[in-house]
């Protein structure tokens, strides 16, 4: 068995990286995505290149994301997500290739 | 021709023969061994033959170093370098004293003043070690033997009795290693063409060359100067880069580096008359601070670095002085004014203070806030850490993070990485 190191965790001293940031996204009576609020305006989104579902934690708090790789009108693009247990939605960077969501049809 | 030896006070690995006076350029280099503890033990001659420690800090409750140890300390396993705690478990006998840089750089100027009375263009090396133009000289004396010998004692007289030694060579380094390699007290004459064959069978430790170089020749199995010399300077440039190349030609007996002489320098000085005697520590220190601001803006200052100062407080009766010897040459004047502070602290002002003074007593050259494309990754990781070590004292953190895996495997984005304070 390991010995306990004795060294404080410091857990105080993480600050954890890439945080979803919450972002006003217009949506259409099927909750896609139709256009993104950034720089004072809404930005219309001109293609969903991408859609996919992480689901976990179910055992404690329920972590349930449907994300969507968006194209906007600008030509940037952009990783957004709808947390569906509180319905709203953030920016944060990913890719399901990466880490393999589950693709939605 | 062989080399020739002679025993005694002077060893020769040639003597320069007279075609040879005047012919090349001569660099006599001195080399005082252990300075700061030859210093302590005139000070205290009852403690010659014991384990002399002299700590880095005056503070040993603070966790300092080894700074110098004489022989007899060498001799019992210490080191420099080494933490203090260490001395005593080592060496149960051994005497740590506390720095006392004013007193050794003191000891270092006299010599110094002493040689270029002697010769026109001596420079300053670090402490202990100078290097002494002789080119010509060699020809006011009837061997070059004695002219080394008049060098040795002029440092003597003006030292009162430090024991050095002396190398001459046609250039810095190989007169450098000389010094080094000869006696007490003795001297050591390298000819241009035996140059090489001098440094050959002598270790590459004595290449001013990085602890990461060092470390991968000796991986590489090479352990002298002329094994160095015998690789390919391409090759050792490819695997080095320029201080490959360094290497190869000082390992072969070639520097061309000139002797830069000191400046003569005249101290500035810039003082205060307070309207009325102050006794307050903060009023004291408002007025140090403007006399800083002051000699900042000074012409004769210029770009210069700061290595010595002194503080000049006059009272009603008496006068308050206080010399400081810097470690190493500051440029920047907020840095400066950390120091004192952290230097000065705990001061007390014997009475009230009619007028300060303070005098830059020792200038080093310019502040350099360029840095070189080509140093090495451990000297470059050595400045970040000064670097860190610096806001870390002024602002109680390092303000630094790295990025660590928490659960890289995390489907969770924000659960993968995290930031934490990085103190190296």
């Amino acid at each position: 068995m390991v010995s306990h190191s004795r060294t404080p965790l410091r857990a105080h001293q993480l600050r954890s990286l890439n945080q979803p940031r919450p972002v006003t996204v217009r949506c259409d009576q099927k909750g896609f995505p139709l256009a993104l609020w950034q720089r004072g305006a809404f930005c219309r989104i001109r293609q969903i290149k991408d859609r996919w579902r992480l689901d976990d934690e179910w055992w404690r708090r329920p972590i349930c994301r449907l994300y969507y790789l968006v194209e906007l009108e600008d030509g940037t693009v952009e990783t957004i997500y709808c947390d569906l247990m509180i319905k709203k939605w953030y920016r944060q960077r990913e890719s399901m290739r990466t880490y393999g969501g589950q693709r939605v049809r | 021709m062989g080399s020739k030896v002679l025993k005694g006070a002077c060893v020769f690995v040639a003597e320069a023969s007279n075609d040879q006076k005047g012919k090349y350029r001569w660099i006599a280099s001195l080399y005082i061994p252990k300075l700061p503890i030859q210093v302590e033990l005139m000070r205290r001659p009852n403690l010659a033959g014991l384990p002399i420690v002299i700590a880095s800090e005056s503070d040993f409750g603070g966790g300092g170093h080894v700074a110098y140890t004489c022989q007899e300390g060498e001799a019992a396993g210490l080191r420099g370098g080494m933490p203090l705690r260490e001395v005593f478990a080592l060496c149960r006998h051994a005497v740590v004293l506390p720095p006392d840089f004013d007193a050794y750089e003191k000891a270092y100027d006299l010599i110094l003043n002493a040689l270029e009375k002697a010769a026109p263009a001596v420079e300053a090396a670090s402490l202990g070690r100078a290097f002494i133009d002789i080119t010509g000289m060699e020809r006011l004396y009837p061997r070059m033997q004695t002219l080394l010998e008049a060098l040795l004692a002029a440092v003597s007289r003006a030292s009162s009795g430090l024991v050095g030694r002396v190398g001459a060579a046609p250039n810095k380094f190989v007169s450098d290693v000389a010094a080094q390699t000869a006696a007490d007290g003795a001297c050591v004459i390298v000819p241009a063409r035996r140059a090489a064959d001098f440094l050959a069978p002598l270790s590459w430790e004595y290449l001013p060359i990085s602890e990461e170089m060092k470390q991968r020749l000796y991986l590489l199995g090479l352990k002298t100067m002329g094994e160095i010399g015998t690789i390919s300077p391409i090759a050792l440039e490819a695997q080095f880069g320029s201080e490959g190349r360094r290497a190869w030609k000082l390992a072969r007996g070639l520097d061309d580096e000139p002797v830069v002489a000191r400046k003569p320098f005249r101290p500035i000085a810039e003082s205060l008359s307070f309207p009325s005697p102050i006794n307050d520590w903060a009023a004291f220190w408002a007025g140090v601070r403007e006399l800083l601001t002051r000699l900042w803006r000074r012409k004769e200052r210029r770009e210069a670095t700061v290595r010595q100062l002194q503080l000049v407080a006059r009272m009603e009766e008496q006068m308050w002085e206080r010399t400081l010897t810097l470690h190493e040459p500051v440029g920047d004047r907020e840095r400066l004014e950390d120091i004192l502070s952290r230097r000065l602290q705990g001061t007390v002002l014997p009475g009230a203070v009619s007028s300060l003074t303070v005098k830059l007593t020792l200038l080093g050259g310019a502040y350099v806030g360029q840095e070189s494309l080509f140093v090495s990754s451990a000297q470059r990781w050595k400045r970040i850490k000064e670097a860190v070590a610096s806001i870390k004292a002024r602002s109680g953190s390092t303000g630094l993070y790295r990025i660590a895996e928490v659960e890289p495997w995390s489907r969770i984005p924000e659960r993968r990485y995290a930031l934490i304070s990085f103190d190296p």
